[in-house]
């Protein structure tokens, strides 16, 4: 790196930064907060594609952007942020998501401050979590989501939303007390020298049993965030709950979290467990996806139902990184990237659904095509891109993680077949629960004591969220060289 | 002329002046209280405090001074870093638990002279038990301060519940003391004589009467347990804590915890090192009890401050896992700093409760729905300090926590160190609740809270402007310290490294 200004560093602090100037801005109207936040917002955003595209070479296969201080010598606790394509790719997305969320909580009215304050308390964590490179910074920015979270959940959700909060609270802490034991475990063995560098312990081997059982503590704390089943059941409350605003950073970045730390941490650093335990990560993966597509045919909540889609489509990454292959890895993190878009997206349609209709329960939401031609559109495009449509880029990762199960050589013949079948029934019955959800918010008979009124289209704001996300995926299913050398 | 002269170089070779120094200014400030509250008859309150605050910061700093400069000599009192630590923590903690008090005294209208009075005093049998190597000292140092603690406990004496507060506190602490007593005879005896603690182990090393020293050891377990609220001896804390006045309670949680601690490392150190693998397991056991006792009975608690009492419950069992992981090159560091960082957590969380139960009346957690609205920097400041409690990054309490388990698991203390994470996702729930409970808005107050006024129009007319935000600087000094120290933990372990007898 030519100048040594730093980069990551200054994209993690500055949201919180910004945000602690929140109280000081008046509070007369809440039209100053919600502009400032998006401007800090698309500000961060900028800087993000700005670093990417002046100082990041995606061919380079190395960490790039490196930035060590050490902060508590007599705990080797280092403040280590770099880089790769597998973070990049992240980062923006979660610019991207974020930014967009910010903009779709537009019509919050209670306690503003407070909302865009945690809203950017969140973006700095999720940045912080996929830059770091110290395994004790990655926890901390681990568990800095989960107050957020929480206080997002429990003061703007819905009916519910006590329970799914503090399920939420509980079930990610009690993940994350196994990712520090095994953190732990593995920067004590092995060396006199406790490090808890990532590139440091990439170099170090461990008896087989230990690795297994560092591999299982951190595939707890994944399990419960990605979600595998059966660690999953705080998702559809939660995401049940929230507003939609908060979905969308859920769904679209929070759930990645898990993702990118099995990829970085069990991927690279546990080598030797990871070929043993990832024949159980496929079968997982291919339970998830048919499984939860079963679930969400029979939900009548629109919002559950989408969370259950999510963790449907959550069990392809699983796939993918059990699979041993190139292309498997990559599907993985193609599918990571487009869920993050898709599911925003969603979500984002179904809390705005929502606000007009005042309902969840889609046997009350008959017939609208008519009276919300936009929403109408916009549903039905995501919906398609979410089952994988030709030329969306749902449809390229899902390939690309099929192909790596059809062609890894580490796993028996049949065993393959099983695993594609699975996911393949899966695929199927997402298509049969996301059509039948649009043909019954959409089409048939408008329910006689609905009041027409009330029924305003998509406004220019919200079709613009919504044709934002749409472009990347068109894009990233059209041509999807645009993310993959990454 | 000459006489004095003598007995001053005496004086010098014989206790250097500057260990006790503080001390001594302590004792200046208590006397010169007494006098003046003499002298003026009762009025002018705001004086009285300024000599306490004075004093005692004149001692912080002080120590400050001498902890930042090595001084080493030997002779009733060592005064190796391990003592000053902790006479400093004791310092801070009184200064701040007195700017806490000042608002609670003048409103409930008790007696005022001698809270001060009994404040310095406990604070001094603290500081004398920190460095105290001496059985004698030991044991007068711990009654001065059971004793004053005592009389504090049962201050507002209208009050029933501190009345029986204080019986409790009374009865509880003279039979552990007695117990420690007993201990210390039978020390006494094994060591033909020796009552310094140093001529104790060299001539205990290599006795033959092993079960009757263990069963001296229990006995000192039981002594300094009580004081430390361990399981199974903490059946005072939420009982004292709940009836003694908040301000009382401040001061008793930090002080008497950390002279405690003090003694309880010293004694098991010096005395029992070829006993510590069952030492170990039966302080590992101890720890793993208070934590997951305190921690779930801490979820039905409806009163703040017995809430309060059942996770200092709790903290003290993972300060426990602090001491069980000392080694050599890094002391006690662990436990020194979890301490440190607990002191201000802690007197935080008081430092809020105090104007609030000053101002309702009430203690009752379901009275602090919505107090966001009414106040929010009280509020905020409880939220941080709650969460830093619970061990939330990026707060101070996270960063003790991680200090703490980064030392367990690198001694071994697997089992404590994973109950220790259990429980504190446990109390992460707990205080929460709480913070949910005063951030949202709920559409029909408690009643308590309609009648909640600013501390500008209650207040001001009785003390002067300068006292009347002593308890915000508290708060303020507390929170800042709870979220940033975290930060800054570096330089604060290098200090506390060297503790390692």
């Amino acid at each position: 790196m030519i100048n040594n200004v730093p980069w990551l560093t200054t994209i993690v602090f500055f949201p919180i930064l910004a945000g602690l100037m929140i109280p000081i801005l008046s509070s007369d109207g809440n039209k100053i907060i919600r502009w400032y936040t998006l401007g800090i917002c698309l500000l961060e955003f900028s800087l993000i594609t700005y670093v990417f595209y002046c100082h990041f070479q995606i061919d380079s296969q190395s960490l790039q952007l490196l930035e060590t201080f050490s902060w508590i010598d007599s705990i080797h606790f280092r403040w280590a942020l770099g880089i790769d394509g597998l973070s990049m790719g992240l980062i923006l997305l979660t610019g991207f998501v974020t930014t967009l969320a910010t903009l779709g909580a537009w019509p919050i009215t209670p306690n503003t401050r407070l909302f865009y304050f945690l809203m950017l308390v969140m973006y700095s964590g999720q940045i912080g979590v996929f830059v770091s490179r110290d395994i004790l910074l990655f926890f901390l920015m681990w568990e800095l989501e989960l107050i957020p979270v929480y206080l997002l959940l429990s003061l703007w959700g819905g009916k519910k939303r006590l329970y799914s909060a503090t399920k939420f609270v509980l079930y990610t802490a009690g993940g994350s007390i196994f990712l520090l034991l095994a953190a732990l475990t593995m920067s004590f063995s092995g060396s006199d020298v406790p490090s808890f560098d990532i590139q440091d312990s990439i170099d170090k081997s461990y008896p087989v049993s230990l690795e297994i059982l560092i591999y299982i503590g951190f595939l707890v704390a994944y399990a419960v965030k990605l979600p595998i089943i059966p660690f999953h059941t705080w998702l559809p409350d939660t995401h049940g709950e929230a507003h939609y605003s908060i979905c969308m950073l859920l769904a679209g970045v929070l759930l990645k979290m898990g993702g990118y730390g099995l990829i970085r941490i069990n991927l690279e650093l546990l080598t030797h467990a990871h070929f043993f335990l990832g024949s159980g990560l496929m079968l997982f993966g291919a339970i998830q996806i048919a499984y939860a597509s079963f679930i969400s045919m029979s939900q009548h909540n629109l919002k559950k139902r989408i969370a259950y889609s999510s963790i449907s489509h959550m069990g392809f990454v699983t796939i993918g990184i059990g699979s041993l292959t190139d292309s498997g890895i990559d599907g993985a993190m193609l599918q990571m990237i487009s869920h993050g878009l898709i599911g925003a997206a969603l979500f984002f349609l179904a809390g705005t659904c929502y606000d007009r209709t005042r309902t969840y329960l889609l046997d009350q939401l008959g017939g609208v095509a008519t009276t919300l031609p936009k929403l109408f559109t916009m549903f039905s495009i995501f919906s398609l891109a979410s089952l994988a449509l030709l030329g969306m880029s749902g449809f390229v990762s899902e390939l690309l993680v099929f192909i790596g199960v059809s062609t890894t050589e580490q796993y028996s013949f049949p065993f393959k077949i099983v695993i594609t079948l699975v996911g393949a029934i899966g695929t199927v019955s997402t298509s049969i629960y996301l059509l039948s959800m649009l043909r019954r918010m959409f089409y048939g008979y408008r329910l006689v004591n609905q009041s027409n009124s009330y029924l305003i289209d998509l406004g220019p704001r919200e079709l613009f969220i919504l044709i934002c996300l749409f472009l990347p995926i068109l894009g990233i299913g059209s041509y999807p060289n645009l993310i993959l050398p990454i | 002329m000459n006489d004095i002269n003598s007995f001053l170089s005496r004086l010098n070779s014989i206790i250097n002046f500057s260990t006790i120094l503080p001390k001594i200014i302590l004792i200046v400030g208590l006397i010169t209280i007494v006098i003046t509250d003499l002298v003026n008859k009762g009025k002018n309150a705001n004086f009285l405090y300024k000599i306490f605050l004075i004093s005692t910061l004149v001692s912080m700093g002080i120590l400050f001074y001498q902890l930042i400069s090595v001084i080493a000599f030997e002779d009733l009192y060592t005064n190796n870093t391990f003592n000053n630590l902790f006479r400093f923590f004791i310092l801070i903690c009184s200064f701040i638990s007195v700017l806490l008090s000042v608002d609670y005294v003048l409103c409930s209208k008790i007696s005022l002279v001698e809270f001060p009075l009994f404040k310095i005093s406990a604070g001094l049998g603290g500081m004398i038990l920190s460095c105290a190597t001496n059985l004698i000292t030991i044991y007068v140092s711990l009654e001065f301060l059971a004793l004053s603690s005592c009389f504090l406990s049962g201050y507002t004496k209208r009050d029933i519940r501190s009345n029986e507060a204080s019986m409790k506190f009374l009865l509880m602490s003279g039979a552990s003391s007695s117990s420690l007593l007993n201990d210390f005879s039978l020390l006494y005896g094994f060591s033909d004589g020796q009552v310094q603690l140093d001529n104790i182990i060299d001539k205990i090393l290599f006795s033959q009467y092993i079960p009757i020293i263990c069963i001296s050891a229990a006995f000192i377990l039981a002594g300094t347990a009580f004081k430390l609220s361990l399981f199974p001896f903490h059946q005072w804390t939420p009982d004292v804590y709940e009836g003694s006045p908040t301000p009382v309670v401040a001061f008793f949680s930090v002080t008497s915890k950390v002279a405690a601690l003090c003694l309880f490392t010293r004694l098991f150190r010096l005395i029992f090192p070829y006993l510590s693998n069952e030492w170990h397991i039966v302080v590992e056991l101890l720890a793993i009890s208070s934590m997951i006792l305190g921690n779930l009975i801490v979820v039905t608690q409806r009163s703040f401050k017995r809430m309060l009492a059942y996770s200092s419950i709790s903290q003290i069992g993972y300060v426990m896992i602090g001491i069980l992981a000392a080694d050599l090159e890094n002391g006690y560091a662990s436990m020194i700093t979890y301490r440190f960082i607990y002191i201000f957590m802690n007197l935080g969380t008081f430092a809020r409760i105090t104007p609030f139960s000053l101002r309702t009346g009430s203690d009752n957690i379901k009275d602090y729905a919505g107090l966001y609205m009414k106040d929010p920097v009280l509020t905020f400041s409880l939220v941080l300090c709650l969460l830093s409690l619970g061990g939330i990054p990026p707060l101070s309490g996270f960063f003790g926590k991680l200090y703490l388990f980064w030392h367990g698991w690198k001694a071994g203390l697997y089992l404590s160190v994973t109950v220790a994470l259990v429980t504190s996702v446990i109390s992460i729930f707990y205080y929460l609740k709480i913070i949910k409970l005063m951030l949202t808005k709920t559409t029909n107050l408690v009643d308590t809270l309609k009648t909640y006024e600013n501390q500008k129009s209650l207040v001001s007319s009785i003390i002067s402007t300068k006292l009347k935000s002593s308890v915000e600087m508290a708060m303020i000094l507390c929170a800042l310290a709870s979220t940033l120290s975290g930060l800054f933990m570096d330089p604060i372990i290098k200090i506390t490294r060297n503790t390692f007898f």
